[in-house]
């Protein structure tokens, strides 16, 4: 994978989540460009690190969990949007929660785009299909990379 | 001959019989000098005559040179029924050594006892009075003087009976200093003088006369006294002339109480249009209903409280008493209005009313006492009105003014003697006018001493203003009052005396502490109440102490029942994240292995792996349900007045909408408008309606029955009926349980939360849900809403 210019970065501790993520990106032919983090604190160095080297461009979008260790999801969400250098970032929420506070949380903080992982698996797969589609091809960025 | 002498005794005169003398007054004590018995009979019999003609006691005392015989056969001469007297016993002829030497020898005190004895048995035996006669022929040279006491003694108190006394002296036995003796211990003498009776009168009734001549004088000087004593009166005084109908005379006083200067010379009616006159319950006084036009009429007025309307406004209020004036022949000439400003002691009435009013338990004590004092006061004002008023019949035009007064009324000399008294200070004093005149003022005192600082103040500056004394009752009793005096002038400027009027101030002083007493109560009552009302202060405080105990209490459950709230919320948010993500990965492994191993894998193994995947989906499912029933407890109500109707409808299109291969019979009936959060009851509508839907799958005619109707005047009730298969009513008690179902999966799909969420939104609401149903036959549901904004539950 190259490294240095990721299209989706998803933002995962469970890692089956995390696979059947992949699965579904990988069977539609859009798993080249995916990088996963596994916690929260991992997924704030990198970010951070990418936005300070000049040479490495944003990803297209970031997919981020809510609940994740160490570093919660809102407080990564909070600290992208927060940063000149990172808030144009489309950042979509991927989780199972459809509690209404997380949701007004979300966007309070500027979240671009709010989903629930359906439970059936079908459902689950056209959702990450449908959201990388629209976010790597159909969606122009801020910045081009 | 003139009435000179007025006393008890006076009212008529009785004739003398006697030709020079003519008629006489009770109390006269005259003699008569004889020279034999003819000349004794001669004035004697006319004299006796006269008294039993005029029903008259007649005692004759005899002796020489008269027997009682010789006198019967004299009155039978001149009176033929004179025996007729002597048995009813209206005459006595007594010798007087039964009389006047009763016991041997003469004794003055005896004798004049006598007199006394006769006079009551006179007066008791219906007679007018006693008149008498006394033979002297039987004196001694030795008795002479003692004698001539005796006469002196009869001269001093003949006045005070009614009783006329003629002593005879035989002119024979008497020498020229005797007859002057006998002369000067006689009001008068007769004596016969060369056949003619002569009348010889002693130098003071000359002197009496002479005082007659100076009456007049003396009337336009008590006319002066009388103006200087009305000006300085504390009460107003009007004169109404009943000729006329005008005002004739108005003192000083009474203007200053009208507050303008008016003229005398209106008539009532005249008067009342200048200076209004209000009766208590706010009407005007009308001419005749005035007290001095009533007077006029005879009318004798005390008290009649009249308000005055000042042309500069101020209002005041006047006690005013009113009597008519009559001649000496008892006809009414006039009228007098006496008149005291009382807007001083109304004013304490009222702030003692008011004060009352201030405390609701006091009220009716205080009135009580209050009406008792005032009681007291009228009974007391009206005592001494009828005191007034029996001296005010008595008297004169003029002096009947004085006498009208109840302020004690004196006058005094420069000496500080009294000079003149009326009625009032009679019975402030308790002592006669007699008494009191030419007596010391200041011997009726307490304070002698400033008392006579007080008149001595008048003569040295004129006048003064509510200076206080006490006068002293013979009888013990104690007067407060105030003096007002003035010095009054003759003619020439000089200063006469002084005018000083006194007002009792004991009324006023009784309502002042009837009203400190009241204040003090009152104080005492605001003290009592304060304590009761520190001490239910202290209850409330400890009241309050519990309360904050309690509430405490509470705070600590509520943060319990918080940090509870908050356990389950985090539990709701992990069941929401945690349990759904294993569900996901069975889901789609088992997908995954089908799709990529899924030809290796016979129709059984793939059966079972469906049924892992309907499994978790239903799992899914449930989680969803669970959480959203566990929201509907946290989440704030917002209440609104909804449409039902256009709920319901909307609600049903919805619904509709997923079913588009199934017909409907519906019915939607108008309801009532509901009260509730509409969310929430949109919920309601939305699971009872998709039931309905899922109930009557079977049925080739669905038929739902949408309604609601007023119950009682807090509820209203709606219902959602359907025509499908119903369900037991042995099961009832499960029906609105959670995850509870009365049918199998395969029968129809559910966790059985639907209506579980519906009986928590109703009774969050507040109403109640219920249902019957029949197993083939279709099932009804109800709930109730209130009508009217009511508390959340």
């Amino acid at each position: 994978m190259n490294f240095d210019s990721i299209d989706i970065l998803l933002i995962e501790d469970n890692p089956s989540d995390a696979e059947l993520t992949l699965n579904a990106l990988s069977e539609n032919h859009i798993t080249n460009r995916v990088r996963v983090l596994k916690d929260g604190a991992e997924a704030l160095q990198y970010i951070f690190d990418a936005a300070a080297d000049p040479s490495r461009s944003c990803p297209k979008v970031i997919l981020l969990d809510l609940k994740l260790p160490k570093v919660s999801g809102l407080e990564i969400l909070k600290r992208i949007k927060a940063d000149e250098r990172t808030r144009y970032i489309p950042v979509v929420v991927l989780t199972s929660s459809n509690e209404e506070r997380d949701r007004m949380d979300c966007y309070r903080l500027g979240v671009n785009s709010y989903i629930v992982k359906p439970v059936e698996f079908d459902a689950f797969a056209r959702s990450v299909v449908e959201i990388g589609y629209y976010w790597t091809i159909l969606n122009k960025p801020f910045c081009s990379p | 001959m003139d009435s000179i002498k007025e006393g008890p005794a006076t009212g008529q005169l009785r004739r003398s019989g006697s030709p020079i003398v003519e008629d006489m007054p009770w109390g006269t004590h005259f003699c008569q000098f004889y020279h034999g018995h003819d000349d004794l009979l001669d004035v004697l019999t006319s004299y006796f005559k006269a008294g039993l003609e005029n029903n008259e006691f007649c005692l004759w005392i005899t002796s020489k040179p008269l027997s009682a015989a010789k006198i019967r056969n004299a009155m039978r001469a001149s009176l033929p029924d004179f025996d007729r007297y002597v048995k009813t016993g209206q005459i006595e002829i007594i010798p007087h050594t039964d009389w006047y030497l009763k016991g041997g020898s003469f004794d003055m005190h005896q004798v004049i006892n006598g007199w006394i004895e006769k006079h009551e048995h006179a007066l008791s035996s219906g007679f007018d009075g006693l008149r008498l006669a006394g033979n002297t022929f039987w004196l001694q040279k030795s008795d002479w003087k003692d004698f001539m006491s005796y006469e002196e003694e009869i001269n001093r108190v003949i006045g005070g009976y009614r009783m006329l006394a003629l002593c005879t002296y035989c002119l024979k036995k008497c020498s020229a200093l005797d007859i002057i003796d006998v002369v000067r211990h006689h009001q008068f003498a007769l004596i016969k003088k060369e056949g003619e009776w002569e009348l010889i009168e002693r130098s003071s009734l000359k002197l009496a006369k002479k005082e007659l001549a100076e009456m007049k004088d003396r009337e336009m000087h008590l006319r002066r006294r009388l103006e200087i004593i009305l000006d300085t009166l504390p009460s107003g005084v009007v004169i109404v002339d009943k000729k006329s109908g005008r005002v004739i005379y108005q003192n000083r006083r009474a203007l200053e109480l009208y507050g303008r200067n008016l003229a005398t010379g209106h008539t009532v009616a005249q008067r009342i249009g200048k200076i209004h006159f209000y009766k208590n319950d706010g009407s005007r006084y009308s001419a005749d209903e005035m007290p001095a036009s009533r007077a006029l009429n005879g009318e004798e007025l005390r008290d009649v409280e009249i308000g005055i309307e000042r042309w500069d406004g101020l209002r005041v209020i006047v006690s005013a008493n009113a009597s008519p004036i009559r001649d000496e022949a008892g006809e009414i000439v006039g009228s007098v209005t006496a008149f005291e400003d009382i807007t001083k002691r109304k004013k304490i009435e009222e702030s003692l009313e008011r004060a009352c009013e201030e405390s609701e338990a006091m009220v009716k004590k205080r009135t009580a006492e209050l009406a008792k004092v005032n009681k007291a006061l009228k009974a007391e004002i009206r005592e001494r009105a009828k005191a007034a008023e029996e001296l005010r019949t008595a008297s004169r035009y003029a002096r009947s003014l004085i006498e009208a007064s109840i302020d004690p009324l004196v006058t005094i000399n420069a000496g500080g003697k009294i000079m003149d008294v009326n009625r009032a200070t009679e019975l402030v004093t308790g002592l006669s006018r007699d008494e009191l005149i030419g007596s010391d003022f200041s011997d009726y005192f307490t304070d002698p001493e400033k008392a006579r600082e007080g008149y001595r103040r008048v003569f040295l500056e004129g006048s003064v203003m509510d200076y206080p004394l006490a006068i002293r009752h013979s009888s013990g009793r104690v007067t407060d009052v105030l003096y007002n005096a003035t010095v009054y002038r003759n003619e020439a400027g000089e200063v006469q005396g002084i005018f000083a009027a006194a007002r009792d101030v004991t009324e006023l002083k009784r309502t002042r502490d009837a009203l400190q007493k009241a204040h003090d109560q009152l104080e005492l009552r605001v003290e009592e109440r304060t304590q009761e009302l520190l001490l239910v202060n202290q209850n409330l405080q400890s009241e309050i102490r519990e309360r904050r105990k309690t509430e405490q209490l509470l705070a600590e459950h509520t943060r319990q029942l918080e940090m509870i709230n908050k356990e389950l919320e985090s539990f709701s948010y992990s069941v929401s994240h945690d349990l759904r993500a294993p569900l996901r990965a069975i889901d789609g492994y088992s997908r995954m292995l089908l799709r990529s191993h899924g030809d290796r894998f016979d129709d059984e193994a793939r059966r079972k792996f469906n049924i892992i995947r309907e499994s978790t989906q239903r799992m899914g499912q449930l989680i969803d349900d669970l959480l959203a029933f566990s929201r509907l407890g946290r989440r704030e109500m917002n209440m609104k007045n909804i449409d039902m109707e256009a709920l319901a409808k909307s609600v049903w299109q919805e619904l509709q909408a997923l079913s588009p291969d199934r017909t409907f019979k519906v019915s939607i009936r108008s309801m009532p408008q509901g009260f509730g959060d509409p969310a929430l009851i949109r919920q309601v509508f939305a699971n009872l309606l998709s039931n309905a839907v899922k109930f009557t799958r079977h049925k080739k005619q669905a038929e739902i029955d949408i309604g609601g109707y007023p119950e009682g005047d807090s509820e209203n009730v709606y219902f959602v009926k359907d025509n499908g298969v119903g369900f037991e009513m042995q099961y009832y008690d499960k029906l609105f349980g959670v995850f509870q179902r009365l049918h199998s999966l395969e029968e129809f799909e559910g966790t059985g939360v639907g209506l579980a969420i519906v009986n928590r939104i109703i009774s969050r609401h507040g109403g109640r849900v219920w249902a019957k149903a029949e197993v083939g036959r279709g099932a009804e549901f109800y709930f109730t809403l209130r009508k009217e904004p009511c508390h959340e539950f």
